[in-house]
C-alpha cells in the first residue's frame, strides 16, 4: 500500500511548475476524455494523514559533494521507529545517474543517510518508507540550484 | 554504392509502403510518449516523453545523420496523420510566396531552442508531450491547408536541422545516369506518375519539395521520402554514397534551392545551426548562470524571459555579425576583392556547418551514451508488471568515457570546416585563396576552441537561472 503524507519540515518540498493554465486545462480535458469510461474518485489510503515527515539536508545551502539527509518521522506526535528508509537522489534532467542510499535510524524516529551530490543543478530526492506495520509511502523532496 | 541495390534493404526501400512501414513504429512510440508525458509521473527521468525525447531521440538522430543520412525525415511519424488526412481532403492553397525562404523555419528553430531553455522542457514531461502533440497538429494543419510538403520545406524546425546536418551525411538520393534523364519525357520524379487512362490522376506522386532529380545537388531540402524513387519509370534514382560535406562548397545552381552562395536565408540557417549549437551547449554549463545573473543585474529584472532573450540576441545575432563581419573584412582585404561583406559572409557561411554539426554531435551523443539504458527502467515502470521491477541503476557510460569521443567529433568538425572553407576560398579567390581563407580559418579555430572550453566546464542542469 502506498500512502502520501502531507509535507512538513524545513526544506523546500516543491516548487511551482512553469505550466500554463490553458495547457493544464487541455490536459485535464484529455484526461477526462480518456478516462470517461471508468473514472473513479480517488480512494482514501489507510493511515493518511497521521505520519508526519520533517527533513533537513546538510550542508545548507546545498552544494556539490557529500551530503547528509536527516529525516524525522512522527505519528500523532510520537516518533515512528523501525521504518526501512530508502533514498534515491537524482537530477531533474533525464538520463543522469541517480544515487541510492539507505537511511539508518539513530534516535527513535530519526533517520540519517549519507550520499554525494555529484553535479551542480536541480536535484530531487525520493524517500521511500516502509513502516514496521507494513504501511508504505514515498515522498519527493526538491533540491533546486545545487551549486 | 547504392543502397537500393542491396539484396533485402533495397527491395524493402523500393516497396511502395516502405515509408509508412517505418513511420508506424515511430508513430506508436510518439503516442506512448504523449500519453506517458501527460498521464505518467512528472519527474523527467522517470517519464518516457522526456527520456526518449531529450536523451535518445536527439542522440540517435545526430549519429544516424553522421553515419547514414536524413533517415528521421524518411520515417517521420508527424506526417503519418497528414498522409491519412490527405486521402480524404485535398489541400487547395499554395504556400505564400513571401514565406518561401528559410526565414520562418529559422525563427521557429530559434523559438524551439529558446523555449527549451525558458520552460526547461528537458525537465517537464507534460510540456514535452505538448510539444510532440503540437508538432503533429502543426504538420496536419499546414499540410491540410497547403499543397505539396509545405510543412517539411518551409516550417519544420527539426527538418531544417536535418537538412543542414545531412550535408555531412554519406548518403544521398541521386540520379544514377543523367543521360537517361535527358531522354525522359514524362518527368515523373517531379510531376508524379499518371494513370495510363485518366492522365489527371496521379497514382504515385513525385517530389513534394520541388527537387527535380536531374538538377538536384546534395541533401538540402531532401526528406528521403522515396517518392522520386517510386515514381521514376526507369528505375534511375538511387540512394548512393558520396563524399560527406562536398555539397557545401559546390555552388552549382540546384533544383528547389538555387545557388547557395546567393541564398541569404539558407546561409543564415547554416549560421544559426552553428552558433545555436554553441549556445545550446552553453546552456548546460555553470558559467551560463553567471552570465545570466550579470545580464539580469544590467537589465534590472528578475524575469528569465528578457534575460534569455538578450542572451539569444547576443549569441545568435550580435556575436555572429561581429565575428563573421571581421573575418569577411580581413578576407576581402587579403583577396583584394570588391564584394560586399554580406556577400562574402553568405558564401563562407557553409564552411562552419561541419563544426556546428560536431558541437551538436558532441553534446547530444554525450546525453545518449551516458544515459543510454535509462529508457529500460522507465519503460519497466510504465508497463509494470509486464517488464519486471525497474532497474533505476541502469544508466550508461561514464562521462569520462565519452569525453574522447566528444573531442574527436570536434576535431573532425574543425578539420571539415577548414576543408570546406579552403575549397570555397579556392572557388571564390583563385590564386589568392590562401590569404582569403586564413581569416575564416582563424574564426573556425576560435569557435572550435570555444567548444572545447565549453566541454571542459562543469555541467550544471538548473531550471532556475537566479538560483531559485
Amino acid at each position: 500500500m502506498h500512502l502520501r503524507v502531507p509535507p512538513s519540515g524545513r526544506g523546500r518540498l516543491s516548487r511551482p511548475r512553469p505550466f500554463p493554465r490553458l495547457a493544464a486545462l487541455a490536459g485535464i480535458l484529455l484526461l477526462l476524455l480518456l478516462g470517461s469510461g471508468g473514472c473513479q474518485p480517488p480512494s482514501r489510503p489507510d493511515g493518511l494523514p497521521q505520519v508526519q515527515l520533517a527533513w533537513e539536508l546538510a550542508p545548507e545551502p546545498h552544494a556539490v559533494g557529500p551530503a547528509t539527509l536527516q529525516l524525522t518521522l512522527t505519528e500523532a506526535g510520537r516518533p515512528v521507529s523501525g521504518a526501512a528508509v530508502k533514498i534515491e537522489a537524482g537530477m531533474t534532467h533525464p538520463g543522469m545517474r541517480s544515487i541510492f542510499a539507505t537511511a539508518r535510524e539513530g534516535e527513535p524516529g530519526s533517520y540519517r543517510a549519507n550520499f554525494e551530490l555529484t553535479m551542480a543543478g536541480d536535484w530531487f530526492l525520493l524517500a521511500g518508507f516502509t513502516l514496521r506495520d507494513g504501511r508504505r509511502f514515498e515522498r519527493q523532496l526538491d533540491l533546486p540550484g545545487v551549486r | 554504392m547504392d543502397l537500393l541495390r542491396w539484396p533485402v534493404l533495397g527491395r524493402f526501400l523500393k516497396w511502395r509502403y516502405a515509408r509508412p512501414a517505418m513511420q508506424l513504429p515511430l508513430f506508436l512510440v510518439a503516442v506512448a510518449m504523449i500519453v506517458h508525458g501527460l498521464l505518467g509521473p512528472q519527474l523527467a527521468p522517470k517519464n518516457l516523453a522526456t527520456v526518449l525525447t531529450w536523451v535518445h531521440y536527439r542522440g540517435i538522430l545526430v549519429l544516424v545523420l553522421l553515419g547514414a543520412g536524413n533517415l528521421f525525415c524518411m520515417a517521420c511519424p508527424f506526417l503519418l496523420p497528414r498522409e491519412l488526412a490527405r486521402k480524404f481532403f485535398r489541400p487547395r492553397l499554395r504556400w505564400p510566396r513571401r514565406l518561401r525562404g528559410k526565414g520562418l523555419s529559422i525563427a521557429l528553430f530559434v523559438l524551439v531552442l529558446f523555449s527549451y531553455e525558458l520552460f526547461d522542457l528537458w525537465g517537464s514531461p507534460a510540456w514535452t508531450a505538448w510539444l510532440i502533440l503540437g508538432y503533429f497538429t502543426a504538420a496536419l494543419v499546414v499540410d491540410g491547408l497547403f499543397q505539396q510538403a509545405s510543412f517539411c520545406k518551409f516550417v519544420c524546425p527539426i527538418g531544417q536541422f536535418n537538412f543542414v546536418a545531412s550535408t555531412l551525411s554519406p548518403l544521398e538520393v541521386q540520379v544514377r545516369e543523367l543521360d537517361l534523364c535527358a531522354r525522359c519525357e514524362t518527368r515523373d520524379c517531379i510531376r508524379g506518375t499518371r494513370d495510363s487512362v485518366d492522365l489527371k490522376q496521379v497514382v504515385q506522386r513525385g517530389c513534394e519539395l520541388a527537387l527535380f532529380q536531374p538538377k538536384k545537388v546534395g541533401n538540402l531540402d531532401c526528406t528521403f521520402c522515396l517518392d522520386c524513387i517510386h515514381a521514376c519509370p526507369h528505375d534511375n534514382v538511387g540512394i548512393v554514397t558520396r563524399l560527406p560535406g562536398s555539397e557545401l562548397w559546390n555552388d552549382a545552381r540546384r533544383s528547389g534551392i538555387g545557388q547557395p552562395s546567393k541564398h541569404k536565408s539558407l546561409a543564415a540557417l547554416a549560421l544559426v545551426f552553428t552558433f545555436g549549437a554553441l549556445l545550446n551547449a552553453f546552456g548546460m554549463v555553470s558559467p551560463v548562470y553567471a552570465v545570466e545573473s550579470w545580464l539580469a543585474a544590467r537589465l534590472g529584472t528578475t524575469h528569465e524571459a528578457p534575460v534569455l532573450g538578450t542572451l539569444y540576441f547576443l549569441a545568435l545575432v550580435v556575436e555572429p555579425a561581429l565575428l563573421l563581419g571581421a573575418a569577411a573584412l580581413l578576407s576581402r582585404r587579403a583577396a583584394r576583392s570588391r564584394e560586399t561583406l554580406l556577400t562574402l559572409v553568405t558564401r563562407y557561411a557553409y564552411a562552419f556547418v561541419p563544426l556546428g554539426f560536431a558541437v551538436w554531435l558532441a553534446h547530444y551523443s554525450f546525453h545518449l551514451l551516458t544515459g543510454f539504458f535509462t529508457f529500460i527502467p522507465v519503460a519497466q515502470n510504465a508497463a509494470v508488471p509486464f517488464l519486471g521491477s525497474p532497474r533505476w541503476d541502469w544508466v550508461g557510460l561514464s562521462p569520462g568515457a565519452v569525453w574522447p569521443l566528444e573531442i574527436g567529433f570536434l576535431g573532425l568538425g574543425l578539420l571539415g570546416s577548414l576543408l570546406v572553407g579552403y575549397r570555397i576560398a579556392e572557388r571564390e579567390s583563385g590564386e589568392r585563396a590562401v590569404p582569403a581563407f586564413l581569416p575564416w580559418a582563424g574564426l573556425a579555430v576560435l569557435l572550435a576552441a570555444t567548444a572545447v572550453w565549453l566541454l571542459l566546464q562543469p555541467m550544471e542542469m538548473r531550471g532556475t537561472f537566479l538560483g531559485g
